[in-house]
């Protein structure tokens, strides 16, 4: 009985991160993938299914505060693979973006051939905007990545940290103006 | 409580994690994973031959299953199949990318390979999982030494493959699930944490093992304990019922090639009994050659040896109980005694009365070898050494619960619940009396023991042949014939059939029970010459002389009306 209350306890507190092999992008490196860079508040999300193929997905409406760098509309629908099921089932691209409604991000977002927008790179494309009273504070979670760098002996694991700031002045003064290619 | 226990998972001891919890329970699949290869252009990928590609994923699942510590995660590959990745279509699709990298998987700079696992929020049940390697970004090698702009495959697959099964990243910086694993190939093997988390995770299969440095050999017994002990079996392959108790094991190597017998005795609480096939120093509850299905009782397996195999004993506890016990084996020989079982913590002197009770002292033994009851109740042993050749008797007198008496062997300064030499079990306060043959300058162990747990004062007497001890000195009346009432009641006040007036020109009679129907002339129920005597309380029809006293024991019924 008590192993599996420790074993209950230990998963419950378990982290919450998902996880994806992905190489490391720098900011230059990922503005060159995106379409723009956006300051915005999350919406709403909806589950929508693909007719065709029966994939679903979520798709949530961001309302873009600025373009930091490059161009998005006003508000922008983000498509993840991820959501639940009717039939209580739940599946998602593991080391994707997880946003809230009404949460603050700043987010490099890539419009697709397929007319949807996504996160350029998944978690690493997303900061989060938390306001802690007096100390707001900046962050980016690479939880759920294996991070690699492409390197002259090839492709090889890195050891990368998310930057975070003190304020979000600071992380917008970084990434203004940075060369959006993502879009030709 | 809480904080001890998060602290406890976050160290690096335990790092691992699963994907997602459902109620507390993990996300994994539930039995076999059936995986497949997408094949739509005549080729897993272009980059790679079909067997190369096929040899890397499958190495890259394999290393989960063959965790050193045994876990239970089975995968197949089931073929190729059109179908690339879809979360709907439940095909367990592994694909390789080369034309156009879906949005929302990343970056095609970026993302290597991604896992998008499917699965009941109500159970956790993974039942459908994808695979889609980036092979417009990345070209993949199966090369150990990854050149320029390569990405090592099955690195790749080993940790995605981690995923698959339901694990997170780990916070160990060695693991193969670790974030930023450490280079080159070294994430296709498994580091400690991996494997502490598939088995976790995944138990079974070769199952959770149990070892142990304790050793028994043929022909041997041990005492000891399974209080304390590591509780890691739960299950064994030839019982259906769990053992939640914490085991002890011992190694055992037989020396013989045929039946040996393991018992267990001496237990307070459900604990069974298991033999295993040795696997490298462990248990192996897969391969369980025996168990013993008592509840509270002794057990007992009789274990089919071969000369030279080594086994593993396992005592393990049904529903989390634990126990002391004896553990004996049985070559041919006969078991020993462990050491300091049942030891004599006082001396018996022929002629010389003395008073006890059997309160406070241990309770090791609860079945001897010639009774057929249980001897639940602590005793109390005597050491006597006979000062001359002859019959000696003991008798057991002043109860005020039921005891008995029994005389073994001496092993060591203790008694030998399989050397009986005789035994007296009379019912309820009804006195005990054994005689035997004795043998000069040889000990015996007396022993006073409750029946059903019983506890009492004891008045104890020896009466001895001639020698150094002198015998039956404190029977002068012996002589005295014609006042001997011939009941048991004269001299040292019971017949003790050394007395030629106790008997009627029979031989010595060293089993008579001192009763008052003893002097009938008639020897005692099972007196074995040379052997033991075991007296009965309602008396009987003589036995045939020569019986064993095994197989007095066994036709003998224990107090039918006596049970309290």
């Amino acid at each position: 009985m008590l192993r599996r209350l420790l074993l209950s306890v230990a998963l419950m507190t378990a982290f919450p991160a998902m996880a994806t092999s992905v190489v490391a992008l720098d900011i230059v490196e990922q503005a060159g993938e995106s379409t723009a860079i956006v300051d915005a508040i999350v919406g709403h999300s909806i589950e929508v299914v693909d007719e065709d193929t029966g994939q679903g997905y979520t798709d949530t409406t961001l309302h873009i505060h600025s373009n930091v760098a490059g161009t998005a509309p006003e508000q922008i629908r983000i498509r993840q693979i991820k959501g639940e099921r009717p039939d209580g089932t739940r599946f998602f691209v593991v080391g994707d973006a997880e946003v809230e409604e009404g949460e603050r991000i700043v987010a490099f977002i890539r419009k697709y051939p397929d007319g949807f927008w996504y996160f350029t790179a998944l978690n690493q494309s997303v900061w989060h905007v938390a306001d802690r009273g007096r100390d707001p504070r900046v962050t980016r979670s690479f939880d759920g990545l294996e991070m690699y760098r492409r390197t002259e002996r090839g492709v090889l694991p890195a050891n990368e940290s998310p930057q975070n700031f003190d304020t979000l002045s600071q992380l917008l003064s970084e990434l203004h103006g940075l060369p959006c290619e993502g879009a030709r | 409580m809480i904080a001890l226990v998060m602290a406890t998972m976050l160290s690096d001891a335990q790092a691992w994690a699963p994907l997602d919890t459902c109620g507390g329970w993990p996300t994994k699949w539930h039995g076999t994973t059936t995986w497949r290869m997408t094949n739509v252009g005549g080729s897993y990928y272009s980059g790679l031959n079909d067997a190369a590609v096929l040899n890397a994923v499958s190495d890259g699942f394999q290393v989960w299953s063959d965790a050193a510590c045994c876990s239970d995660f089975a995968h197949q590959f089931g073929g190729d199949t059109a179908i690339g990745w879809n979360t709907n279509d439940n095909t367990n699709a592994i694909e390789f990318e080369e034309n156009s990298w879906p949005g929302g998987m990343g970056g095609v700079n970026s993302t290597i390979a991604v896992t998008t696992p499917v699965y009941s929020l109500g159970n956790c049940e993974i039942f459908n999982a994808d695979q889609l390697y980036n092979a417009v970004g990345f070209d993949f090698t199966v090369s150990n030494n990854p050149g320029w702009n390569d990405t090592d495959l099955q690195s790749i697959t080993a940790h995605e493959n981690g995923h698959w099964l339901g694990l997170d990243h780990s916070n160990s910086p060695d693991a193969t699930m670790y974030s930023t694993y450490s280079g080159g190939i070294g994430d296709r093997t498994l580091h400690t944490d991996d494997e502490n988390a598939v088995c976790t995770m995944y138990p079974g299969n070769c199952g959770p093992m149990c070892e142990g440095t304790d050793v028994i050999a043929c022909d041997d017994a041990v005492n000891g304990t399974t209080v304390g002990g590591a509780n890691t079996v739960q299950t064994w392959a030839c019982a259906n019922w769990e053992t939640s108790g914490p085991e002890a094991v011992y190694s055992f190597t037989s020396t013989v090639t045929g039946d040996v017998a393991i018992q267990l005795t001496g237990l307070n609480d459900d604990l069974d009994l298991f033999v295993t096939d040795d696997d490298a120093g462990s248990c192996d509850n897969q391969n369980c050659i025996a168990s013993g299905t008592a509840y509270t009782a002794d057990e007992e397996v009789i274990l089919p040896a071969v000369a030279g195999t080594t086994y593993q004993i396992v005592i393990d506890g049904w529903g989390g109980a634990s126990s002391s016990f004896s553990l004996g084996t049985d070559c041919g020989a006969g078991p020993g005694v462990p050491a300091g079982d049942c030891a004599s913590t006082a001396t018996l002197n022929c002629g010389v009365p003395t008073s006890g009770t059997n309160a406070g002292g241990a309770n090791e033994v609860t079945l001897f070898d010639c009774a057929q009851w249980d001897t639940t109740g602590p005793e109390k042993v005597f050491a006597l050494t006979a000062p001359g050749d002859g019959n000696i008797t003991i008798d057991l007198t002043g109860l005020d619960a039921d005891l008995d008496l029994f005389v073994t062997t001496d092993a060591s300064g203790a008694c030998d619940e399989n050397g009986c030499i005789g035994l007296s079990g009379n019912n309820n306060t009804d006195p005990e009396q054994v005689s035997f043959a004795g043998i000069a300058g040889v000990t015996y162990m007396v022993v006073i023991d409750g029946y059903d747990g019983a506890v009492s004062n004891f008045d104890l007497d020896a009466s001895c042949p001639a020698g150094g001890g002198g015998e039956d000195t404190d029977e002068p009346e012996d002589t005295d014939e014609p006042t001997d009432p011939g009941d048991g009641t004269d001299g040292n006040g019971k017949g003790d059939g050394t007395d030629p007036g106790d008997d009627t020109g029979l031989p010595a009679d060293p089993g008579n029970d001192g009763t008052a129907a003893e002097d009938d002339g008639a020897m005692d129920p099972y007196y074995i010459p040379g052997g033991c005597s075991c007296t009965t309380g309602g008396g009987g029809p003589a036995p045939v002389f020569g019986l064993t006293l095994l197989a007095a024991a066994l036709t003998r019924r224990r107090r039918p009306s006596a049970t309290p």
